[in-house]
């Protein structure tokens, strides 16, 4: 488990916490967890601890936070992270038919890991984008139109990364 | 009715290259903003925003400039201005294309607006799920930092205003002003009692205004064409454009910008999203994204004129105008199963902060998926009747909850017992078939 920040996710973070006021540091925590978790693919124990402490605040109120937000991880993810947006529009376009080609495909149920730690399913709450469903994300890309072919072709392009 | 297309934001959006500042100025980008700064005073800027008569887009509908005129004149330390892309509410995607494809267009508004409001500096919170466009935006911001559109001493007029970004992480309620304001301050987005009113007490315990994405991008359009223009288009309550997002059991499901009151629900149904896909027609629409009652068939006649309806001008018609998130549904769908997905994602997206949604949203939830799953009962229909009208009542203005959270589950909760109801019935009735 890693327990240092690089130094240039240190560089970002302080970056970050000068775009807020200097006695409000803690604004800084969505921003400054999203840049931990970019490095780690989640958020640590340690990792929080040091958090709330570059933002001088209790550790405890930084946990708090940070479980409010469903985006941030708290054990380890895939190395990928497939969403699949659930909600009405993409569900009337065929959402559940790539959660569940993505389930036997994976051999996990939603919110699982495959076994060779490549890739964590989750079903998304509406992710703006209706107009394309059934719409995915993986990792920090938007795809519209998804078919579980595509769907095989996209996996393929980024388990290459 | 004749649909009038009116394209004032969508104009540029698929212009090549105009996410980069040069292509952007070659199209008018930021003389609007030379313009204010060379000879509009604040005040100036809110009077011509205010006669133009904008109103908010987040729904709310809300005079803009008068909403800036709550502002301190004089402060005496620093104002904020926040802009509200958390863009969440199911059947809305406007504001994802209106910043991926032109983030000057945005950030021009940004800046004029928090001129006017004397804001010393802009956050832009984007929904975490809209990365990529957050690092387009952060990427227009820094041409306009180096050309000395943000930043200080903005084109030598002695003006500093900063403009940041500011990520959400997944939580829909962020999109609530007061709840987005929290989040901003590094806390869990429990949304404030009101008042203090943003403009006196904001973000830092500052005056802060908030401000929906689409609301301004109208600003450097009204300043370079003024207010007699604006007004030249859409009704005399509410000018100009408004954005439509189709989506659902639709052919052509995307975004229209028309004149507001050009058309009904039904011609942009049909006419612009090209009617319902496959062999089917339409069984129900929700006008206005996922908060709005859903309609019937009979009902889509309505002119889409926000003055008509309950909500936002008191109009006679008992619905709600919303965000322009319309999702259509044909014959085939079942409307429990319907329900069942919203109620899924409300349930989700409560704070928890009040008792009547954190315990209400999960029991509806509960209830609409046993009906669903044929182990529903007749009661079951009371209870689910009794616990909305409990937390807010169809269309009444009261509620239990401390922000408009409760009313958008119990509205579509309520909308779609009272226009389904026999459908909900069909399902208690006949349990071994759902089961």
């Amino acid at each position: 488990m890693p327990v240092e920040l690089t130094d240039e996710t240190k560089a970002k973070c302080e970056a970050i916490i000068r775009r807020y006021p200097d006695d409000w540091k803690e604004a800084a925590i969505l921003p400054v967890l999203h840049t931990v978790q970019k490095e780690w693919r989640y958020v640590s124990l340690e990792g929080l601890k040091m958090v709330a402490e570059m933002l001088d605040m209790p550790p405890a109120r930084a946990a708090g936070v940070m479980s409010f937000y469903p985006m941030f991880h708290k054990a380890p993810i895939g190395k990928h992270l497939i969403q699949v947006c659930a909600t009405l529009s993409c569900s009337l376009c065929g959402a559940k038919m790539l959660v569940d080609h993505l389930k036997r495909k994976l051999q996990i149920d939603v919110g699982g890991t495959s076994a060779d730690g490549m890739w964590t399913l989750e079903k998304a709450e509406c992710i703006a984008a209706c107009e394309g469903g059934p719409a995915i994300r993986i990792d920090e890309k938007l795809y519209r139109n998804i078919t579980p072919e595509k769907l095989d072709e996209l996996m393929a392009l980024h388990a290459t990364e | 009715m004749t649909i009038r297309e009116c394209k004032i934001l969508t104009e540029h959006l698929d212009v090549e290259g105009i996410t980069d500042i040069e292509v952007y100025r070659q199209h008018g980008g930021y003389q609007a903003l030379k313009k204010v700064l060379k000879g509009m005073s604040p005040d100036d800027v809110i009077t011509t925003v205010q006669e133009s008569a904008l109103a908010g887009r987040g729904g709310a509908w809300f005079n803009t400039g008068m909403k800036w005129s709550f502002m301190p004149k004089e402060p005496d330390g620093p104002s904020y201005l926040c802009v509200n892309c958390d863009e969440s509410e199911p059947g809305t995607f406007k504001d994802r294309h209106l910043i991926a494809k032109n983030p000057h267009q945005l950030l021009e508004g940004v800046i004029i607006s928090a001129y006017a409001i004397r804001a010393s500096a802009a956050y832009i919170y984007v929904r975490g799920e809209m990365w990529e466009e957050m690092v387009g935006m952060e990427a227009a911001i820094d041409q306009a930092r180096a050309a000395n559109l943000v930043g200080e001493n903005i084109l030598g007029s002695g003006v500093n205003i900063d403009v940041y970004t500011h990520p959400g992480a997944g939580a829909y309620i962020c999109g609530e002003e007061t709840g987005l304001m929290q989040s901003l301050e590094g806390k869990r987005a429990e949304p404030r009692v009101k008042p203090p009113f943003p403009a006196a007490n904001g973000i830092f315990s500052r005056p802060t205004t908030v401000n929906n994405v689409q609301t301004v991008c109208y600003v450097p359009h009204i300043i370079n064409s003024g207010p007699d223009w604006f007004k030249s288009m859409g009704s005399e309550r509410y000018p100009g454009s408004f954005i439509f997002c189709v989506s659902g059991d639709v052919k052509n499901p995307g975004l229209f910008e028309l004149e507001i009151g050009c058309c009904t629900l039904r011609e942009i149904i049909d006419e612009c999203a090209g009617g319902i896909r496959g062999d089917h027609e339409v069984k129900a629409v929700i006008p206005g994204g996922s908060s709005t009652p859903v309609m019937t068939p009979d009902e889509l006649d309505i002119v889409m004129n926000p003055e008509l309806w309950a909500f936002p001008g008191r109009g006679e018609f008992q619905g709600m105008f919303g965000t322009g998130g319309i999702i259509v549904m044909d014959e085939t769908r079942c409307m429990v199963d319907s329900c069942l997905n919203l109620m899924t994602f409300y349930a989700h997206e409560s704070c928890g902060q009040c008792t009547p949604c954190r315990e209400g949203i999960p029991w509806v939830r509960d209830i609409v998926w046993r009906i669903e799953h044929g182990q529903g009962t007749p009661e079951d229909l009371t209870t689910l009747e009794d616990v909305c009208n409990n937390v807010a009542p169809l269309l009444s203005p009261a509620m239990s909850t401390i922000c408009l959270f409760g009313p958008s589950w119990s509205y579509p909760m309520l909308g779609f017992m009272k226009c389904f109801r026999n459908e909900f019935e069909e399902h208690v009735k006949n349990r071994a078939q759902h089961a």
